[in-house]
């Protein structure tokens, strides 16, 4: 054995030292390596020193202190798992930031595609300009997903693979499980894949009967969820017989998603499924309408190819769209008060989302809703596996903002490839549940505030005045029964001791002005003392009986259709205006300097001359004012917003939004906005979607306000439940615990943060910031076939005031078109002027990739950085 | 970190180069030390404290082995055993422990008894290249227990060769017996690096042009349900391209990253599929396990002098337990169990194979064929799949309307090139170690040529396995 080693070694030693090179030749050699392994570094290097480069070196410097905070705080284990994945990040990272690869990779590829056929790891090219995804491919060509040795080997990690649940049957499950808890149903849409359905481009031996093409453990996948009872719809077939009998492409040829065409297919008979399988309540069909619209479009799986921006092997896919309007002809959008939601993902967002490049208003869930004919709620989310619009789901619920609210039935869509390479994760919808501060409110719980709230109701068959207490009460009937008469236009005095109402002869369904005889009323809150104060023909369209000026005076519109100041414990009267009005009779606010009619005009008052100069008038209805006269709120259209002058300078602003996502729960289409006598409570009127004030199913909520900047402080909440309609509410504040109100129900927007005790927890905010530390930047492939992902970013303010040290978290670009931004190499303690929202309700960025690998820290709110925009 | 990444050809090496010959020759070993052991924490930074514990009792023993007197067997045999059975126990736990429990639990399963979830169970983590370290680590303490070397003097020495990064992870073995000598001094000349140079240029061409593109082809055979015959064909060859360039060439590369720092490691492979028997095979393909293999298991058992069936039984064990050297399952054990048959048969038939009368071509044709049947058995994620996967190659599988699809894969221009230049380059070209002897200017213009595009092929391909890692 000796002799043989030793032959190895001493013929090593022996080639080597026989090396014939001649010392120019060696030369250029060494040069040739060391120019070919150091040009790229050096200029790579050259790039990442100037700031904002997007680098990520400062990851990599800042990932052994990282690494070690955690091992001091939770372990070496931790500590070292940190450490790895911020190496392997920054491998990631290095190479997507390449250089050489950058400038050769898309000619590369054109040679490679041009001459050779090739796709790259990603994308398979096939023949008459079909791109497929690989992934997709091998679903197809794979073994069945639920074969025990796929299902191991799906769950232990490979290297460089994270483990992950490979069957998709427990999760399912679950989800249909807690779903069910709430009442809601799960149907299952299994998308297919492109190849299922054109296979034409990669084989010619596959004849049109065999499609669809399925992975071998569909039918058992099927089967155990029958099992199960959750109901499944596959729009395979239906797509297959389409693309036979009329021709039609279902699938784009340079993108992974499907056609208009197969969209709208699918969607009609996951209606039909629906309307046969699941019973939906009965609702009134709403007029949807479909416009088409040609739109051009840029293939993902020709952007993943890689190939240059002049490459002329494949086309931009032109595409005809059907956009579906609403009644109203304003563009389709997720409705969150509908009672179907559709959690999807790509195959959801194509066409809805714009930003994918084909289109707006025209995806799944919007063809859904026009087969349906009934509003649809969606959440879907591009990239991230099965688990991500879960995942996104439960993150809105812990933010308090419920999406399952009021739903009866969940579509979960998925790409079927998922089946075989997705992570299913189980993941729980208890977030309200478990966390004590967000559980799920009931309308009778208690507020963090003293006070009342009074409002008409028709729950007992006639219009009657209600009441409850803040503090938590049953509501209770206020005002009498008495036979033929409606009562209506509570409001509640300067000191929440008495209010007024009208009591009328007048049909249930009807806003007379002065046509109808009645009484303008006095009733303490706790249902003693009621006198009349006027009698006749009382003034009374929609809220707009009277207006307490004080505790002792009223102003409110006479029989004649003068205004008039009454104090209600003598009984005198003085009159405000000369001018009598048949229609739209003048409502004087309290401080006699403004007025308006029933249209929102807030025209200026002349006390002296008892004249009113009509002003400008808003579009809208239901004006009213500020105790204080510094503002007047209207609700500018159907449903909302709820808009806001400032009478001085008149300026407006928005008080809540139209279908606010701010609101918990379904009920979002806004009415009926009055102001409480000290300005820190707006009470209003939100039904889920109906419009008609005499039968829609209204509820009352009320939400905190600063009463200098009538800006919202906390979310709303709602303080009546009952199937007929609650509506015109009046509160009084005795009372009132912010703080306690925005940990029990999470914070929105609030425009100065300087006045605030607790500035980051509200936004919009405009703040400097220091920047302490980012999460990880996930990889392209993590997020393939896409290429923009946010990534979750911590500050803390250093604005001089009460905010000044408080931490926030901010969701930023952290890859956009496949390009690092600049936060990503941002060093700890550089500063920064940021403009943020929150995170939470902001629709346009439900799709996006979140990466979020900072340690928890529920305290702390998400905004997200609108400055970027 | 993979030699053919962007942070190893960009980075990594050049730094390590550049500091390397900065350095006074005594603080070399040190800096070499310290690079091996960054290159190889980026993997897992906890696998550096397993390295370094290993590192330290081979280095112990050593020294106790060189403490002891000749005479005293006892005690060398007990130093020598704590070296074997400390490097075996941890290659045992960490590469073998996931193992044994799923085959412990599949038996109690088979028998119809609880089986153990594979969630109540420790799963284990396999670290980088610890087959590849511990086996040279061993070979430091048994070629000192032999006589064979003396104990190293420094530690520093010691942990350079043992965690040195150009062979860490996927070899070659290098035995510390080919290598004392260089760790105490060994020259560096123009003609070392050049020729370091065209070993690594070439070795990266090989793995960047030829393995990935037919890795990509391969995997899409592999990883099929069904296929039909002539794609099962293809698949398997495309894979036995794909281990041949991917290691050959890592050990290019290795040998060429050797040179550049100054160290000569010997051959690791032979064009091993020109050999013309099994038993030839074993000669040309990663020549230095099978040599360590032969060295330390083989030979130790008894080899060939005593008798016939204990030969037999004997390179029955050394392919068993080189198959499972391989990998922590059972298709490597078959795997290995079917090339000690062949090894068995060649041997009984005094080292020849049964074809060996037929034309060198034919034999060469049907040795490569009985390869790439063991490289079903390799590749395949399981025994049912291996079985289902030759069932294909003989015509007898099930191919499903989808199977259809894998031609696109298999036969588009892009892969039917990279398989005719891959076969073109195994059985036709000068092997690296020859080609390079003579660097002539046109030479020197073909290897640069071969590293810039291999660099840009680099840059632009995501496909980037390197096999032998997880080995």
């Amino acid at each position: 054995m000796a002799s043989i080693l030793e032959a190895r070694v001493t013929q090593a030693a022996h080639e080597l030292g026989q090396t014939a090179v001649r010392p120019a030749v060696a030369w250029l050699l060494r040069l040739g390596f060391a120019l070919c392994v150091v040009v790229v570094p050096a200029l790579e290097i050259a790039r990442d020193s100037k700031r904002d480069s997007g680098s990520a070196w400062p990851d990599l410097a800042a990932a052994p202190a990282h690494a070690w905070q955690l091992t001091r705080r939770t372990g070496a284990l931790a500590g070292n798992r940190a450490l790895h994945e911020s190496l392997i990040a920054f491998e990631a990272a290095l190479e997507e930031r390449s250089l050489l690869g950058a400038r050769a990779r898309p000619r590369f590829q054109e040679l490679l595609t041009r001459w050779l056929g090739a796709g790259n790891e990603q994308v398979v090219t096939g023949r008459r300009g079909w791109l497929y995804f690989r992934p997709s491919l091998d679903y197809l060509t794979g073994p069945g997903f639920l074969e025990p040795g796929v299902l191991k080997r799906g769950a232990s990690a490979g290297r460089g693979q994270k483990s992950r649940h490979p069957d998709p049957v427990p999760a399912l499950a679950d989800f249909a499980a807690r779903l069910a808890e709430r009442g809601i149903g799960l149907v299952v849409v299994p998308t297919p894949v492109k190849a299922a359905l054109h296979p034409e481009g990669l084989s010619k031996d596959i004849d049109e009967s065999d499609l669809p093409l399925q992975n071998p453990s569909l039918a058992s996948f099927l089967a155990r969820l029958a099992d199960l009872e959750i109901p499944a719809y596959i729009p395979d077939t239906r797509l297959a017989a389409a693309k036979h009998d009329r021709s039609w492409p279902q699938f784009l040829r340079t993108d992974t998603h499907w056609t208009p065409e197969a969209v709208e297919n699918a969607a009609r008979g996951l209606a039909d499924f629906v309307d046969a399988r699941l019973a939906l309540p009965e609702r009134r069909p709403v007029a949807f309408t479909r416009r088409l619209a040609a739109v051009l479009g840029r293939g993902d799986l020709l952007a993943l190819l890689g190939l240059p921006a002049s490459q002329r092997l494949y086309q931009p896919e032109r595409i005809v769209v059907q956009r579906v309007f609403g009644p109203s002809g304003e563009p389709w959008r997720a409705d969150p008060g509908a009672d179907v939601l559709v959690l999807g993902d790509s195959f959801t967002n194509i066409y809805s989302q714009g930003k994918l490049g084909f289109g707006e208003s025209a995806g799944f869930a919007a063809q859904l809703s026009y087969a349906l004919r009934r509003p649809v709620d969606a959440l879907a989310v591009n990239a991230g596996g099965p688990s991500a619009v879960r995942e996104r789901l439960r993150e809105r619920l812990a933010a308090g903002e419920d999406r399952l609210a009021g739903k009866r039935l969940v579509v979960y869509q998925f790409a079927a490839r998922e089946l075989a390479h997705g992570d299913w994760r189980l993941v729980g919808l208890d977030a309200m549940a478990n966390a004590g501060a967000t559980r799920p409110r009931r309308p009778e719980d208690a507020l963090p505030a003293r006070g009342a709230l009074v409002w008409e109701s028709s729950r007992s068959g006639d219009w009657r005045i209600w009441t409850r207490r803040l503090e938590g009460s049953p509501p209770r009937q206020l005002s009498p029964d008495e036979p033929g008469l409606q009562h209506c236009c509570a409001h509640l005095s300067p000191d929440g001791s008495r209010l007024v109402y009208l009591s009328r002869s007048v049909s249930k369904d009807e806003y007379p002005e002065f046509e109808v005889p009645g009484e303008l009323r006095l009733l303490r809150l706790d249902g003693a003392g009621g006198r009349t104060l006027t009698s006749g023909r009382p003034y009374g369209w929609g809220n707009r009986a009277a207006l307490w000026r004080n505790d002792r005076e009223l102003i409110h519109v006479g029989p004649d259709g003068r205004t008039r100041l009454l104090d209600v414990e003598s009984g005198a009267s003085s009159w405000l205006t000369e001018e009598p009005r048949t229609k739209l009779a003048w409502l004087i606010d309290a401080t006699l300097s403004h007025a308006v009619s029933g249209s929102p005009t807030f025209s200026s008052y002349d006390a002296a001359k008892r004249r009113v100069r009509v002003g400008r008038r808003f579009p809208g209805c239901e004006p009213y004012f500020s105790h204080d006269g510094r503002f007047g709120f209207w609700v500018e259209r159907g449903g909302g917003p709820i808009r806001l002058i400032n009478l001085a300078s008149r300026e407006i602003a928005t008080l809540l939004e139209h279908e606010d996502p701010s609101i918990p729960g379904a009920q979002r289409y806004l009415y009926f906005p009055m102001l409480s006598r000290d300005g820190r409570l707006l009470a209003f009127g939100a039904s889920s979607g109906d419009h008609d004030h005499f039968r829609s199913n209204y509820d009352a909520f009320v939400a905190p306000v600063d009463p200098a900047t009538l800006t919202l402080q906390g979310r709303p909440l709602r303080l009546t439940a009952h199937p007929a309609s609650d509506r015109y509410p009046d509160v009084h504040v005795e009372t009132l615990d912010v703080e306690r109100w925005r940990r029990e129900a999470p914070p929105v927007p609030q425009s100065d943060p300087a006045t605030h005790e607790r500035p980051v927890a509200a936004g919009p905010l405009d703040v400097r910031a220091v920047f302490r530390v980012c999460s990880r930047v996930p990889s392209l492939r993590e997020i393939s076939p896409y290429r923009d992902a946010l990534v979750v970013c911590e500050w803390q303010i250093v604005e001089a005031g009460a905010a000044s040290g408080r931490r926030l978290r901010v969701a930023h670009w952290g890859l956009r078109g496949g390009e690092r931004q600049a936060i990503t190499s941002t060093p700890p303690g550089v500063t920064a002027r940021l403009r943020l929202e929150p995170l939470v309700g902001t629709v346009q960025l439900d799709g996006y990739a979140l990466s979020d690998s900072l340690p928890p820290a529920g305290e702390l709110p998400l905004y997200y950085d609108a400055g970027e925009d | 970190m993979v030699f053919s990444s962007h942070l190893f050809v960009y980075y990594f090496l050049p730094a390590a180069l550049a500091v390397y010959y900065a350095l006074p020759p005594r603080a070399r070993q040190l800096w070499l030390s310290l690079a091996s052991y960054a290159f190889y924490g980026w993997a897992n930074p906890a696998f550096m404290a397993l390295m370094l514990f290993s590192t330290a009792i081979d280095f112990g023993c050593g020294r106790k082995l060189g403490a002891t007197l000749p005479a005293a067997h006892g005690g060398r045999r007990f130093w020598v055993g704590v070296s074997v059975v400390s490097n075996l126990s941890l290659l045992g736990f960490f590469k073998y422990f996931n193992f044994a429990v799923d085959s412990y639990s599949a038996l109690l399963g088979a028998l119809g008894l609880s089986a153990l979830h594979p969630d109540a169970v420790l799963r284990i983590a396999l670290p980088l290249g610890i087959s590849f370290y511990t086996f040279q680590s061993m070979s430091y303490s048994l070629d000192i227990y032999r006589g064979r070397s003396r104990p190293l003097e420094s530690f520093l020495d010691f942990a350079c060769y043992v965690s040195l990064f150009p062979q860490l992870v996927a070899g070659p073995i290098i035995r510390y017996s080919e290598i004392a000598d260089q760790l105490r001094e060994r020259s560096h000349t123009p003609e070392k690096f050049a020729r370091g140079v065209a070993f690594f240029s070439l070795g990266l061409a090989k793995k960047v042009l030829l393995a990935n593109p037919c890795g990509f082809v391969a995997d899409a055979a592999f990883d099929a349900a069904g296929l039909r015959t002539l794609d099962a064909w293809t698949g398997v060859l495309a894979y036995a391209f794909q281990i041949y360039f991917d290691f050959s060439g890592y050990s290019d590369m290795a040998i060429g990253l050797g040179l550049m720092f100054g160290f000569v490691f010997p051959k690791n492979f032979d064009s091993p599929y020109r050999a013309e028997s099994i038993t030839d095979f074993w000669r040309r393909w990663h020549i230095s396990l099978s040599s360590w293999l032969r060295d330390y298991l083989y030979l130790p058992l008894g080899g060939s002098r005593l008798g016939v069936w204990r030969t037999y039984l004997n390179l029955g064990i050394v392919m068993l337990l080189g198959g499972l050297w391989h990998g922590a399952a059972w298709n490597f054990v078959v795997w290995g169990g079917w090339h000690g048959a062949w090894l068995a048969l060649e041997r009984a038939r005094g080292k020849r194979s049964p074809y060996g009368r037929l034309p060198r071509p034919a034999r060469v044709a049907l040795t490569f064929a009985g390869v790439l049947v063991g490289w079903v058995f390799f590749r395949a994620p399981d025994l049912p799949a291996a079985g289902r996967y030759l069932a294909a190659m003989g015509g007898l599988g099930e191919a499903p309307a989808a199977a259809a699809l894998v031609g696109g894969l298999l036969y588009t221009p892009y892969a039917l090139l990279s398989l005719s230049v891959a076969a073109s380059v195994t059985w036709l070209a000068p092997q690296t170690w020859d080609w390079t002897r003579r660097l002539t200017l046109p030479r020197a213009g073909l290897v640069l040529g071969c590293l810039a595009l291999a660099l840009v092929a680099m840059a632009s391909q995501g496909y980037n396995p390197f096999i032998y890692f997880i080995f």
